[in-house]
């Protein structure tokens, strides 16, 4: 009778113990997904004609530009898109993150008379990713 | 598993669980834009290599600054970094805490500058952190300054600079 007891007892507890230890490993997971300004449209970018679009142009198909940087008479005009992922988890009193920020980005170059001369854009935001600290990412 | 092993357990798990307010370590990776490849960037040719041939290899910079003459400075830089980060919370009066935190990670943006001149053509290829790029290749424009009221002139208040 005693010995069913202690094995009664002992069960209960390493029932306990599992939902202890389940309750505090998996409570702290977390993904966040964070978003800057709007896409960008490749279609959109590529209406554009270098020695022949002007600032005017641009401003039309994209709208007005996140930064504007001069360059002597000449200037650059940035428009970009970022996507920003965070996954993770805590274990009590230990947390592992992973953030993963890319973007869509379009520099276009006008000349001094406000003539788009060059277009380089990079489009990367959807190659943004949820992911472990130790997984392989691209 | 016996008894006193099992409350053990249950006690540390409980310490722990109340540290979690004053010290956490974090394990930390970022990941920020795709890193610029070297062996691209050794291709182009001082003197010949033009703007726009840049940007249809590379895409669009990560930055682009004026350079000292007016010329554009591209700057193509991402980021990996994985480490450690301790963060500790001390209670030093009723209503606030100090917080301490140390970092072994370096979150610096490292990649490439290249510099044109003003006709487009590429004049300096550099490597290295890109803040540090921009401080030593970027035009500093002068700042707005008002100019002073000498003395015995007077202040837009009426007053002559210098009088109480």
């Amino acid at each position: 009778m005693a010995i069913r007891s202690r094995i009664g007892y002992e069960a209960v507890m390493r029932h306990l113990l599992v939902a202890l230890f389940a309750a505090v490993f998996l409570s702290g997971c977390f993904i966040s997904r964070e978003r800057a300004n709007e896409p960008l449209q490749k279609a959109q970018i590529d209406s554009l004609v270098p020695g022949t679009s002007t600032a005017t142009d641009v401003v039309t198909a994209l709208g007005a530009p996140t930064e504007v940087v001069q360059l002597g008479k000449r200037s650059a005009w940035r428009y970009d898109f970022t996507a920003k992922k965070t996954s993770g988890f805590t274990l009590i009193i230990v947390t592992f993150v992973n953030t993963d920020a890319r973007s869509d980005r379009c520099w276009l170059f006008f000349d001094e008379s406000d003539v788009l001369r060059h277009v380089g854009t990079t489009l990367d935001a959807e190659d943004t990713q949820y992911a472990m600290p130790w997984q392989e990412v691209d | 598993m016996s008894t006193r092993s099992v409350i053990g357990l249950v006690a540390i798990t409980a310490a722990a669980g109340l540290l979690t307010g004053c010290v956490m370590f974090q394990f930390e990776r970022d990941i920020i834009e795709r890193r610029p490849e070297a062996e691209i960037v050794s291709s182009f040719t001082i003197g010949s290599t033009h703007l726009g041939d840049v940007l249809d290899v590379m895409g669009a910079p990560t930055e682009v600054w004026e350079g000292a003459d007016g010329g554009a400075a591209l700057a193509y830089g991402g980021l990996r970094s994985r480490g450690w980060n301790v963060d500790v919370s001390v209670p030093v009066a009723d209503a606030g805490s100090a917080n301490l935190s140390y970092t072994d990670t370096t979150a610096r943006t490292e990649g490439f500058m290249l510099l044109f001149g003003p006709e487009g053509h590429l004049e300096i290829v550099r490597a290295g952190n890109l803040a540090d790029l921009r401080r030593t290749y970027a035009r500093r424009r002068p700042a707005s300054l008002q100019d002073e009221p000498a003395a015995g002139e007077k202040a837009p208040g009426g007053k002559p600079a210098g009088a109480p």
